[in-house]
Formats: C-alpha cells, structure tokens, sequence
C-alpha cells in the first residue's frame, strides 16, 4: 500500500495545475494571482512541482530586498526599532503581505499561534526601570519582536534548538512567569504548558510530571528589570533529582542546574508522542484541520528521521500525495490575517494603492474586528482554529472590509483596468470568470452564484454609466459580493 | 491538548469538499426576526458570566476562620495571599467575600446570592482546555454522554428543534466575536455581538442606493444556495443568522437608568440589559467572558494581598455585575433572569513562588437572581485537611447546577441533556408546573 507522504506524481488525469498551485499558496504562503501561479505550475511535470516546492521551504534567514521596502515605507513609519506593539503588528502584516518567501512568514504566523505570547501581560511587567511610558512601550514591542524573530529565522530548522530557545526567550520567561520559578515553592506555568501546549498534548504526562518539570527549570530568568535579557540563575535552581516521564534525572552539581533544563527537553523529544503532536499540528494547519492518522504516523516518522528539522518535514508534506491527492481544495478555514492579506495580495494592491501608514492600520483594526489581533492571541493556547472562525462578527466583517477595499479610492481604475487585456470588449461571462480565477480560485462556480452575479451585473448595466465605468463597476461588485461566498473564508 | 480540541466541531464537520454531490440541504434558515418562540414555555432568561483561565474560589469566598486559612506561620498554605481578615465583608460565621465584592455581598445579604463551594467534576483535569470543554459540553469522561455540543445547545436541540420562527437572538454570545462553547448547537447559530454601531452589512460606500440594496441582497442570496457541504453550510447557517439578527441589534435603543462601570464586562452587561429590554427581541441565554483569572503570578502585590491582579478582576466582577443586577431590579425584570458565573477550574490551595497559584480544581460559584432565587451558601466549606494532591475535593458536581437550571429555572427535562438525572441542590425552588411547563412537557 503507498505511503501517504510518498511524493505526489502528477498524471494527466491529476496534473500539477493552477487549482493545485493556488492551494499550496493559500496555504503555505497567503494566496498568489493567476499570472504567478502560472510560473509556479510551469509545464505541470513533477519537476516542475519540486522545483516550486524547494523554492517556497528553502529560504534564506533574512532577506535584504524585503527589509530595505519596510525601511523606506511611508518615511520609515515602519522601521525597527519599531515605537510600539501596534506599529510592530502593521511591520509584520506588511511583511506578510511583500514577502518574497511567503512560507517564512505563514511559518512564523503558525509558531505565534503555537507558542502563543500576549503581549499585554509583558507590558504590564515592564516597568519604571526601563524609562517612561514611551521607553516601555518599546521595550516590551521589541521584547515581542525578538520572540517573532526566532520563529522567522529559525522555526524551520531544528525544533530541539527551538524549543530550547524559547524556553530561555524573555517574551515566554516573562508571559509564563518562568523568571519568577525558583526553589522550594515551584512554579508550574511553563512547565505545563512545555507539555500541554508546545510539545506534547495532553493525557501523553501525569501531573506529577508537571511538577517535577517545573522544579527542573527553576532558575531559567532574567537578568534585571532595566535590561529583562535571559539570565541563568544557578543560584534559585532546585538541586534535588527529579522524574521526568520515567526519566531520572541526578542531582545537579553547582553551577550545572542549566543543564536539567536541556535534560528536559531531550526527554520530551524523545518521546514518541511528541513527533505525533508536532506532526498532527502541521497538518492541520496545512493541510486538513482533522489530520488523518496513518499521515500523522509517517510525517512523524519523517520528522524524528530528519532529527526534527521542520524544513525537511514541510518539504515532505508539500510534495506528498496526502497534500496534493486530497481533493477537497477548501478544507482549512481562513484566519482573519489570512483573509485581509489574501485580500490584499489578491486584487493586487501595491504601495500605490496602499501609501500611507494609515492604510496600514485600517486594515490591521479591520482584520482585529474580524477577530484576530497579532500579539493578543485569547490565551497561552492560541486562536481557536476551525469553525471558531465563523460566527456573525467575523462574517459581517469579513464582508465589509471587502466592501472598502473594492471602492475606487483603493481598488482605483488603473488597477481595475490591468485585470483584463481589452476591458471594453469583456462580457459579464468573462468578468465574472476573470474574478473567480483572480479571487476564488474554484474550478466553477456553483449554478446558484453564477445566477446571483449575473443578475447583479445585468442589474449594473442598466444604470447610467460609460462602457469602460460599467466595466469597473462590475468588477468591484465582484471583488466584494465573492468575498461574501461561503468558501471565500476557506483556504 | 490535541491539535483536535481547536476544532469545534471536529469529525462531524469532515468536509465533504466543495464539489460533493451528497445532498445536504439546509434545514434552517430563519427570515423572521420578530418571531417570538419560547425556550421551554416560560419567559426567563439565563446569563452566563465565564470566568475564564480558573478563578480561585478560596480568595473569592474566604473561610475566614479556618485555622488553615488564617495560620500564621511561615510554611501555612498561604502566606503572601492570605487576605487580611479586618479587609473582608463577611457574610456569615464561616465566610466572608473578598475585599473587591462588598456590592455582592449586599446582595447576598437581601437574598439575591447564592454561593457554591466546592463545585467540579470527579478525576478533575488540570489544563485550561480540557477542563473547559467538560464544563462548557456538560459532560466529563467518566460521564454517561460524550457530546461535543454545548450543554445550552444540546438543550436548545432537544427542545427546540422543529418549532417554528425561533428567535434569532434566543441565546447569543455578548461582548465576543466567538460563538461560546456552552452554546453550540446542531440545529441553531448563536450569533455572536461585540459592537452594535458596526454589526450591519454595508453595501458598499460609494455605490448607488439601488446598488447598494441589490449587494446586500445578493450577499444574502449567495448564503441561500442550496449546499452539500456541511462545512459550507455551517457557514452559509452564520450567514443567515446575522442576516436575522442585524435588524433587532441594530433597534436597540435602551438607555439603562443606571450607570455601567466603563469595564469590558461592565459595557457588555449593559449589552445584555439592552438586549433584554428591547421590544420583539427574546433572548433566553445569554453569554459574557471575563478573562485574566489565570492567576499564576501577581495574584497579589508582591508588598500589599490587597492588591494585585485578582483584586483588580474582582473590582471589575463585582462593579459589572452590581450595575446589571441594580439596573433589572429597577426595571422589574430581576425575577425573569438568573445569572450564574462559572470558571474551568479553581486554583492550587498552596501559594507558589510568584505571588500566586497554580491550576486547581473544586471552585466557588456565584449564581444571583431575583425573587425566585433561595440565597445562601450550597455544598459544604472547602476542605482544607483533606486536600487531593494539594487541591481541594468537589461536593457539587457542575452537572447537579446544570440539572437544577435547567429543571427548575426553564422547567425543563435535565436528563437527556445530561445524559442522567441529578439530583438537586436548592438554590430554586422545585417548580410548580404552569400550564406553559406542561405545553413543553408536550414536546419532551
């Protein structure tokens, strides 16, 4: 029997297609046009598809093109050091919205959600030691932004590395209160969710485990409240031997307790559950929000194979049957930042669009009333992913952001007029398909909402408007009516 | 926590794909906004307040005069949280409320407060998550039913399902762009309402008026379309429920006689009352959140017990919930709504290294209401000597609250809900059957 995660082999009668493409960039990216999912697609063959796979997971840990556009937007409105939390949240949609390599960003989305840190409980710990407000302020945003920045450059290489890292990473020290767990009357925050949330899932450990996992990290804090930078105190870690999942580990010699801390993770790295989760949480944030289970066995297998180098797992993942063979192209829901920058990217909206910083923060206060605020994730578990999405705030929402970003002041003529190579001789037919490829991305409507835009554009070509302001109506009544479409607000 | 537990409905939502050709026809679709359909045959209402990340019960209701809670002595449960007894507005021999609650304890003392101790659930589960879903589903592993449906949607279901022109607004979600757990249905959409002035469909800006009705209809008409995906379907389903319910918010027009702390909790309660107060709109359940309780650290000042986070969560608690409950009885409607506070789980007895408390189990629970309500305090003291693994034991199991509200507030039949009878507790009085009760008997 074949292997879920074998590599996909396109055939004429499953090419590697448009349709295809165009999930895989919903996806792993935040949705491509037609015009550049055609360079992916390339002549179909599977070379074609490695190739554009490769592309997408074999990125670069920065990328100077990238951070000079941020640098110059709107008069360095949104360069680093960055004044705030807010202006922080605009940098990273803007990020999202230019990124040359669109996985990085997704992936740094996808840890952010994981390792779930709010930002409001760091600012309230940063106090008069830093400065004023405004020096607090900027403090805890960059705090935030260090956090962030682990996950862009180094979430898809090891995830022992990782998890190591943001155990001693000053946003999760001060969000789980790790840097106040010292000897004598533990504290169990971190340690809980280590298992529960980052690397285990539940039933895989005993309460016990929680606790002697948080005495064995006691001593991992910070230095002072002025510079709040990692700082190991040997001096507050609990010495004694602890049990860990069945584990002993001896008494710590001075100036060693750091070590327990190292002990702990490969213990849980080396659990097989812990392939399983991490394995189960990428597919369903990929792939299927209800992972197969012989698929989460292989990627699994995969990731402890690979010594848990995410880059080599999601180059799996993205060339397998079990990605590309699933037909249902529409099986994950649409997170409000995928959404508005899906918008975004997908009517084509530049810095000639999109000039200003305001623009920016429309967008970020709409896609916060959709639902969805970068640095305030509801809890320490993340967003609630799935159906949770939709409820009548987030459609109502969803909608009118739409509804704004197909006015003309935004979705101008000259942007309208390049989405068709002769505007004056196209049909309703043709613009009505020219949307659904450029927008929806579905093989064909269905007959009912091909109906429904046909009556409203034969309802536009009553009014009293020019050939080419009839042309343009009808395509900003499209951009907004098929973002209502109930599978709009899947990926 | 599984990656599946962020599913609200995983499994029974497997998409069939866009294209499938099962049908799957939508079986509710609600066009009558002023339609009026009773619950159960009564016309009261439920408002359920969530205190989320697991408030400490011991900190909330103190026993102040366990020799365990007051011992003085360096290695007692509580050193740095033990709350100063002069601080605390006692309401009995054995109890007193927190410094933050002297408006509840008025309350408590006209009648209008109930107080659970010791509520939860056998092989208590201590993750936020896990043991939320128990308390929203009504259910836990050992239980009779496995039920992915909150409680109050599985109620909802049993008794409601087939009748006509059911309120659009019949239990909704307050303050919150997520429907609650505790409400999830199979065969009705809670709306969910954050800010009234931006819960309506634009048409467009610039467009024509003639255009701008002929989008808002055809965004309507694109959530008609006869569907074979349940998972398009759910979402076509939320479509038409805010379809239904934007007209009735967008009416509200109640200006409460009293004025609402400018709190989150505070404005979404004043929600409520505008909710409850507004003609042809009959809400039966209605759902508020109040997060932070998740107290591990600061719970209080490092130099003052009287400050600190959990003192601030409970200023806020108790200034929201006096304004709501001062404005019903105002108004006359106290005795048609009961409001009941709930929390995943309480905290550690013992205080940790940090100011706080690590997740526990059995917990306080404030239940309010007006006459028909039998104030007092329900399920024992907390135990303090007899502690399982550091937590307190439960008396009351969150399912014998549920069994009581649903029989003796909405007359209702607790145990297909429940999947068992429960017996009650007694904070409502036994219901003497109206000749409303007996017509949802009927449906039973």
């Amino acid at each position: 029997m074949p292997n879920k995660l074998d590599p996909f082999v396109p055939s004429v009668g499953d090419p590697w297609d448009r349709l295809k493409a165009a999930r895989l960039m919903r996806r792993a990216g935040f949705g491509m046009t037609p015009p550049e999912l055609d360079l992916l697609v390339g002549d179909g063959s599977q070379a074609a598809l490695i190739a554009a796979v490769d592309a997408l997971v074999d990125y670069p840990d920065t990328d100077p093109a990238l951070e000079a556009k941020i640098t110059a937007f709107a008069g360095g409105a949104l360069a680093n050091p960055v004044p705030d939390a807010g202006i922080f949240d605009v940098q990273w949609l803007y990020r999202m919205r230019y990124a040359n390599h669109p996985l990085q960003e997704q992936l740094t989305f996808f840890f952010h959600d994981h390792f779930a840190t709010e930002y409001q409980k760091i600012r309230g710990l940063v106090g008069d030691a830093v400065g004023d407000d405004a020096a607090q302020e900027a403090k805890a945003a960059d705090i935030l932004r260090t956090q962030i920045e682990l996950f862009r450059t180094e979430g898809i290489k090891d995830f022992r590395s990782l998890l190591l890292a943001v155990t001693r990473n000053p946003a999760m020290l001060l969000y789980l209160d790790n840097w106040q767990n010292i000897a004598g009357r533990a504290q169990e925050n971190y340690a809980r969710e280590l298992m529960e949330l980052f690397a285990m899932g539940v039933n895989n450990y005993t309460e016990d485990d929680v606790r002697a996992v948080a005495r064995a990290v006691t001593g991992e804090s910070l230095d002072d409240a002025a510079n709040l930078g990692y700082l190991y105190r040997d001096d507050v870690h609990d010495r004694t031997a602890k049990t860990v999942l069945g584990t002993v580990i001896p008494a710590s010699a001075v100036g060693f307790g750091y070590l327990d801390t190292e002990q702990v993770i490969d213990i849980i790295l080396s659990k097989p559950a812990t392939a399983e989760f991490m394995a189960g949480k990428l597919i369903a944030w990929f792939v299927d929000p209800d992972p197969d289970t012989d698929a989460v066995a292989e990627l699994a297998q995969i990731m402890r194979d690979e010594n848990y180098v995410f880059r080599e797992v999601l180059r799996a993942l993205f060339k397998s049957n079990y990605f590309h063979q699933e037909p249902n192209l529409f099986a994950i829901h649409k997170t409000p930042v995928d959404f508005g920058i899906y918008l975004v990217r997908q009517i084509g909206l530049t810095d000639a669009e999109m000039s200003s910083l305001g623009h920016w923060q429309y967008l970020q206060n709409a896609i916060t009333n959709i639902g969805m605020t970068l640095l305030a994730p509801p809890n320490v578990g993340g967003w609630i992913q799935g159906p949770a999405w939709v409820n009548t705030v987030s459609l109502i929402n969803r909608f009118n952001l739409m509804g704004v970003g197909s006015e003309p002041s935004v979705m101008t003529d000259a942007l309208v007029d390049s989405y068709f190579p002769t505007p004056l001789t196209a049909t309703n037919t043709n613009i009505i398909d020219m949307m659904r490829d450029r927008l929806v991305q579905v093989p064909d409507l269905r007959p009912g909402e091909r109906t429904i835009f046909d009556a409203h554009l034969a309802l536009i070509d009553t009014q009293p408007l020019s050939a080419i302001g009839k042309y343009r109506a009808k395509v900003r009544a499209l951009a907004h009516l098929m973002s209502a479409l109930p599978v709009y607000q899947m990926k | 926590m599984g990656f599946s537990r962020r599913n609200l409905l995983k499994g029974g939502l497997a998409g069939l794909g866009y294209y499938s050709t099962a049908p799957f026809v939508p079986d509710w679709i609600v066009r009558s906004a002023n339609a009026i359909q009773d619950l159960t045959g009564n016309d009261r209402i439920l408002v359920i307040v969530q205190l989320e990340g697991g408030n400490d019960g011991l900190n909330t209701v103190v026993p102040y005069t366990d020799p365990l809670y007051v011992d003085p002595s360096p290695t007692a449960l509580r050193v740095k949280l033990q709350l100063p007894v002069p601080s605390l507005h006692a309401i009995d021999a054995l109890n007193a409320l927190n410094p933050q609650l002297p408006d509840l304890a008025s309350w408590f003392g006209s009648g209008n407060l109930a107080i659970l101790h010791n509520v939860g659930y056998p092989n208590p589960d201590l993750s936020h998550f896990v043991s939320t879903d128990y308390w929203q589903q009504g259910t836990i592993p050992s239980g009779p039913i496995s039920d992915e449906r909150g409680w109050l949607g599985r109620f909802f279901d049993l008794t409601c399902t087939g009748m006509p022109n059911v309120d659009p607004l019949t239990m909704a979600g307050v303050g919150q762009s997520k429907i609650p757990g505790t409400l999830a249905a199979n065969t009705y959409t809670s709306p969910a309402i954050e800010d009234i002035s931006t819960y309506i469909i634009n048409g467009g800006v610039s467009t024509s008026p003639t255009l701008k009705a002929a989008r808002i209809n055809a965004i309507h008409a694109l959530n008609d379309v006869a569907t074979f995906d349940p998972v398009i379907d759910y979402i076509q389903k939320t479509e038409n429920a805010a379809e239904a319910s934007i007209a009735a918010v967008q009416s509200i027009s109640y200006t409460p006689p009293v004025t609402y702390p400018n709190s989150k909790l505070g404005r979404d309660l004043r929600l409520c009352a505008q909710l409850i107060h507004t003609a042809g709109v009959t809400p039966r359940v209605l759902h508020v959140r109040q997060s932070g309780y998740d107290t591990h650290s600061n719970q209080v000042g490092s130099s003052n017990p009287l400050t600190g986070d959990h003192a601030t969560l409970l200023g806020v608690l108790n200034g929201a919930l006096h304004a709501f409950m001062s404005d019903l009885q105002m108004t006359g409607e106290l005795d048609r709504v009961l409001i009941m506070t709930f929390s995943e789980f309480g905290r550690r007895v013992a205080e940790n290294s940090s100011f706080g408390t690590d997740h526990g189990t059995a917990s306080s629970l404030f239940v309010l209401g007006g006459a028909p309500l039998i104030g007092g305090v329900y399920g024992g003291q907390p135990d303090l000597v007899h502690l399982q693994k550091g937590n307190l034991i439960q008396t009351i199991d969150f399912r014998n609250v549920y069994a009581e509200i649903i029989q003796r507030w909405f007359g209702g039949n607790p145990a297909p809900v429940l999947g068992q009878t429960f017996p009650p507790i007694g904070f409502l009085p036994a219901v003497v059957q109206s000749a409303a009760d007996r017509r949802w008997m009927a449906y039973r």
